[in-house]
């Protein structure tokens, strides 16, 4: 199943390697749902709403603010990268992955997990082992780096 | 953006309506027993119930219930009717059981959840139900129209039984001496608390339901002087301290439960200081 | 045909014997005073016949067209009136609630009844006011228009006066003789107070290690009176 991953990744690096290309910082004209400009209260409740009822979802462009997160499978060796989004209450962090667009290298070109990043992708839902996962793909990913 | 258009933005949004609409009939619901609970020293089973409630809560997600109310609210049920008796029955040991069953179920909810864990985030499943942090906002189409529903039911039958409410509230030996069956009506009441509670939970969680119960009734006796005055203005306070609550929540980023909580508070200081500049002189 | 009748009761909290062998009947316009020791279960006794806790043995009988649910009830106050919001209307009106039965809602009739109650007893200038402000003779008023509300044929009293100041005891005596005399009310009365008892009652009840039940002028005369009564029941005998 892990594999079935694999191929959506490299099919996404395929067929959108002109979006990686042409990248300039606003490749998204329209937004459909931007949670970065949303409360912490509300972009909780919006992502736990993406998450019970993805199918209404799918294919929008969304953009989120949240911190870098780093989970690398070590039997398959797939690096997932995820943005948490905190919440109100402090305990019901969400993550949310993402599939940044274009070819980067790993770990040198992605910022240390923790950092605070921008990310804004189209929603899609996937398979893995049976359950159904989602996360933004074909993402554009922006961050201040640190001095 | 500023405040207005960003509150326009999110009372667009449809789970914010629901949140909303969930919310305002949640602390209606709420306030209109919290005189009699007060009074009647009812307030303990309040107490015991929601951590009853809040190890139903774990139960049902360890047995993976799609629906987690169906499971939680005759659990609740069949508590408030156990306690009841315990209370009433046995005087002294009556305070010891309903501790026994509320903190034991509150230690057994959150060793379910820790040793059958439903999520990966334990600590985000355990604050949600105790807290209810965001929990209003997160509400399937479902548990918004079962909601409603048991509002709507807690509403009418208040008004319904409200004479007789007043009657077992203020003399519960007189109004029996009188023939009233004030056993079934104790029942009716602590069923209907059990309805309230979880309900409540969806709005403030389990640890804060007696907040929400009681703050309203409490500021609104310092003020008014009949039983009718006290039930309607804690009816009032009590959604608009929710709906201002909920409406701080989503635009600070604050947790809903414990802002609502903390409107409550401030109502009730406002109205204490109101009693003692001596507003309350004029008649009921 | 006596309204109640009492034979052989035994009373008593969860098994444990308090009185026993109770025997009295109270008829229609009786006027009945309960007196006895603190604590020889008096209180227990009336809270008995009102059917708010069981019996151990015996029987309570209710005759001459009294049924159980037309009983008036004056308790003593709990901690909880002190504090409850209520004026006194709500509380007068709320005496009729067992003739309401399951309506939701008092009907014209029973708000005239609570009316008219209200008038007899002086309290109709309090109507909006809270009952918490009123003083303890008022508020004593208030019960009793509350009871006169649920029956019109007899009222159970749970020492109607203490704590109330003597002006204030005095009148509240002359309030219950006139619902006796002029509206045929039968009255038990559980009083601390044995010379207004002798003085008022038709009838004596004394309860505990010696029982006497019997009208007043021969409970004077009984041994239980002048161990009781002292001096005061000396002189007399």
């Amino acid at each position: 199943m892990k594999k079935a991953v694999l191929m959506l990744l490299v099919i996404a690096l395929l067929v959108f390697p002109f979006a990686a290309l042409g990248q300039t910082m606003e490749p998204y004209e329209t937004i459909d749902l931007d949670l970065s400009q949303m409360s912490g209260t509300i972009a909780y409740a919006q992502v736990y709403q993406m998450i019970s009822d993805p199918e209404a979802y799918v294919g929008k462009i969304i953009r989120m603010a949240g911190y870098f997160d780093v989970f690398e499978d070590m039997d398959t060796g797939i690096v997932y990268t995820s943005c948490i989004i905190p919440d109100a209450a402090a305990c019901c962090a969400q993550g949310f992955e993402f599939v940044w667009a274009g070819d980067h290298a790993w770990p040198e070109a992605y910022p240390e997990p923790g950092t605070y990043l921008t990310v804004t992708g189209r929603f899609e839902t996937y398979l893995e082992d049976d359950w159904l996962y989602i996360h933004l793909v074909d993402a554009d990913v922006d961050w201040e780096a640190e001095n | 953006m500023n405040v207005f258009q960003q509150l326009q933005m999110y009372l667009a949004m449809p789970f914010v309506q629901y949140a909303l609409i969930v919310g305002t009939l949640i602390a209606l619901c709420s306030s209109l027993l919290g005189v009699t609970l007060v009074l009647k020293r009812f307030s303990f089973i309040g107490d015991g119930l929601s951590h009853v409630a809040f190890g139903a809560m774990a139960i049902a997600g360890v047995l993976r219930l799609t629906n987690e109310m169906l499971f939680v609210l005759p659990v609740t049920v069949l508590c408030a009717v156990l306690l009841l008796r315990t209370g009433q029955n046995a005087k002294i040991k009556g305070d010891a059981a309903i501790a026994m069953i509320s903190v034991g179920a509150l230690a057994i909810g959150y060793m379910l959840l820790n040793l059958f864990p439903t999520s990966s985030n334990v600590s985000s499943d355990v604050c949600t139900s105790l807290f209810g942090s965001t929990s209003i906002l997160t509400l399937t189409q479902l548990e918004v129209w079962l909601c409603i529903g048991l509002s709507v039911a807690v509403v009418v039958i208040f008004l319904l039984f409200y004479n007789k409410i007043f009657a077992v509230t203020f003399d519960e030996d007189f109004a029996r001496a009188a023939g009233v069956k004030a056993e079934a009506y104790n029942l009716l009441i602590a069923v209907v608390v059990a309805v309230i509670i979880v309900l409540a939970m969806n709005l403030v969680g389990s640890l804060l339901i007696s907040a929400l119960i009681i703050f309203p009734a409490v500021s609104a006796m310092r003020l008014f002087r009949s039983f009718k005055g006290v039930t309607v203005c804690s009816a009032i306070l009590s959604v608009s301290c929710a709906l201002i609550g909920m409406l701080v929540s989503i635009l600070g980023s604050t947790p809903v439960g414990s802002t609502i909580v903390a409107v409550d508070i401030a109502a009730f200081l406002v109205f204490s200081l109101l009693a003692r500049l001596g507003v309350n002189r004029r008649k009921a | 045909m006596p309204q109640l009748t009492i034979e052989n009761l035994s009373l008593g909290y969860e098994g444990q014997v308090i009185l026993s062998d109770v025997n009295f009947s109270v008829s229609a316009g009786d006027y009945l005073c309960i007196v006895g020791e603190n604590g020889s279960g008096k209180s227990t006794l009336m809270k008995t016949i009102l059917g708010l806790q069981k019996q151990i043995d015996g029987s309570i009988t209710f005759g001459d067209g009294l049924s159980a649910n037309e009983i008036g009830y004056l308790p003593q106050q709990t901690a909880a009136q002190k504090d409850f919001p209520a004026t006194v209307w709500e509380i007068v009106l709320s005496g009729c609630q067992a003739r309401a039965g399951l309506r939701p809602f008092y009907s014209r009739a029973e708000k005239q009844l609570a009316k008219e109650n209200m008038e007899k007893m002086g309290i109709t200038q309090f109507a909006g006011r809270c009952y918490r402000a009123l003083s303890g003779g008022q508020q004593q008023r208030v019960l009793l228009a509350r009871a006169l509300c649920a029956t019109r044929k007899i009222l159970l009293l749970d020492e109607p006066v203490s704590g109330l100041d003597p002006k204030v005891t005095q009148e509240m005596y002359q309030l219950i003789e006139e619902l006796n005399h002029k509206e045929h009310v039968t009255i038990i009365m559980i009083s601390h107070d044995i010379s207004a008892a002798v003085r008022y009652a038709s009838h004596i009840l004394h309860v505990g290690h010696e029982m006497f039940f019997g009208p007043t002028a021969e409970y004077i005369r009984s041994a239980a009176a002048r161990r009781f009564l002292g001096t005061e029941g000396g002189e007399d005998a």
